[in-house]
């Protein structure tokens, strides 16, 4: 999920970064303009180019948005009946006002979701344990980020291996129906092996002394610095200025 | 941390229900569940993208509800919670859904709702398990109808009936579901 070089991006305090997580998705959510959207898609790019990260890999988050957008699309395109008709087949006229709803929600979405990924990318899940830490959370539960950070490829495998055996085992697995009816067969025993790996985590945390102490210290601490104190007045002075001059 | 393997031993039945329970069991169970969860309706939402195109998640709604309910009772609270959160978050993280963004509160508040229900039944019967389910799958899909209208601004009927569908086959399903699992972590003895 995050990426492994330190460019100033990431550098930045995880605080810093969710103020600017929080602003860009208030302002995704409350932009109704296409050129402002496409704006803001444009600049996950930018930010992404400056923060060293290749653009291949929004392809797979790109390609989900991709069905999900047509389809969005497609909806308000039938079911808006305002604006001007665009083009008709049949007795199904499709409007302009369908047109406009459809794109800008489609790209809001996909804004959304690259604002998402960026940040996944750029923050490690050991600085987000620690901004909940200094927020207040409890240490036990704040420690989960990472833990669920290491065992989600190895649970990724375990599937794939339980999907393996049942069909080793002549279960029929080719095609969607066909999986989705083998539920029972492959949950299972999925459930039963997390419940005894998780059994064995906590053990192994147990024998260790995790919650003995109500606090604990971490080998490395996060602090705001002079730079992050201009971004977040940069960010604010955006905020202001959007929700001053745009309309809306 | 002794108190707390010493409590969580014998405190594994998934039956009669407590409401909390705060040892490390079963917070990092619940952790665990939320891996599942996300893996899970992950391989469901595939399937319906294959069969409807996504616009019906039957199969993606069977494995949440199923999975949700699951965590809940093996779990309790707030280890069901965490793994709602954990699911909301990979989501969020890996970028599946445009939804994703809803998914910690839609999960969370499923997970209450389903532990409201569990902790005044015995939950040895099918159909206390069904009501379970009911009242977790009417709260977890009536916020995604919210999401649907807010985010996605989809007309309020095409809402209705997708949400309609999805509820009562994730009611459905969920309720067998997480009858066979549940069952079947008993007889493993993994809760001991």
């Amino acid at each position: 999920m995050s990426s492994t070089k330190r460019t100033c991006f990431q550098q930045l305090d995880p605080r810093t970064k969710l103020v600017w997580l929080c602003g860009w998705l208030l302002v995704c959510a409350t932009t109704g303009q296409i050129g402002l959207l496409v704006g803001l898609i444009a600049a996950v790019f930018a930010l992404s180019c400056l923060a060293g990260l290749e653009l291949r890999r929004y392809l797979p988050l790109t390609r989900a948005w991709a069905l999900l957008g047509f389809g969005v699309l497609l909806l308000h395109l039938m079911f808006t009946a305002s604006g001007d008709v665009l083009f008709s087949i049949g007795p199904v006229a499709f409007y302009s006002e369908g047109a406009r709803l459809g794109a800008t929600v489609a790209l809001r979405l996909y804004a959304i979701l690259l604002g998402l990924s960026l940040f996944a990318m750029c923050t490690e899940p050991t600085e987000l344990s620690l901004v909940m830490v200094k927020a207040g959370l409890g240490y036990r539960y704040a420690m989960l980020g990472g833990l669920v950070l290491v065992f989600f490829p190895l649970m990724e495998e375990e599937l794939q291996d339980i999907f393996s055996a049942q069909a080793s085992r002549g279960l029929e697995l080719e095609g969607a129906l066909r999986k989705a009816l083998a539920f029972g067969p492959i949950l299972v025993p999925f459930c039963l092996r997390s419940l005894r790996r998780s059994n064995e985590v906590a053990l192994a945390m147990e024998m260790r002394a995790f919650g003995l102490s109500a606090s604990r210290t971490f080998t490395r601490e996060i602090r705001l610095q002079a730079r992050d104190y201009g971004v977040m007045a940069g960010l604010a002075s955006l905020l202001v200025a959007y929700f001053l001059v745009m309309p809306n | 941390m002794g108190g707390n393997a010493t409590k969580c031993v014998g405190q594994g039945r998934s039956r009669g229900m407590g409401y909390w329970r705060f040892d490390t069991r079963s917070i990092v169970r619940g952790a665990f569940f939320g891996l599942v969860m996300a893996l899970f309706v992950g391989v469901g939402d595939r399937a319906d993208a294959a069969l409807s195109g996504g616009a019906f998640p039957i199969l993606g709604g069977i494995s949440w509800a199923a999975i949700m309910g699951i965590s809940t009772l093996l779990c309790r609270q707030p280890g069901g919670i965490i793994a709602g959160l954990v699911q909301g978050f990979v989501d969020i993280a890996l970028g599946l859904s445009p939804l994703a963004l809803i998914f910690p509160v839609v999960n969370a508040a499923g997970s209450l709702a389903y532990s409201l229900v569990a902790w005044k039944l015995p939950m040895d019967r099918l159909s206390h398990h069904f009501f379970a389910q009911t009242a977790g799958n009417v709260v977890g899909n009536g916020l995604v109808a919210l999401g649907l209208f807010y985010m996605l601004q989809l007309p309020v009927e095409i809402i209705l009936i997708s949400v309609a569908v999805t509820t009562v086959a994730a009611i459905v399903g969920g309720t067998f579901l997480t009858r066979l699992v549940v069952d079947a972590a008993e007889r493993s003895g993994l809760l001991d």
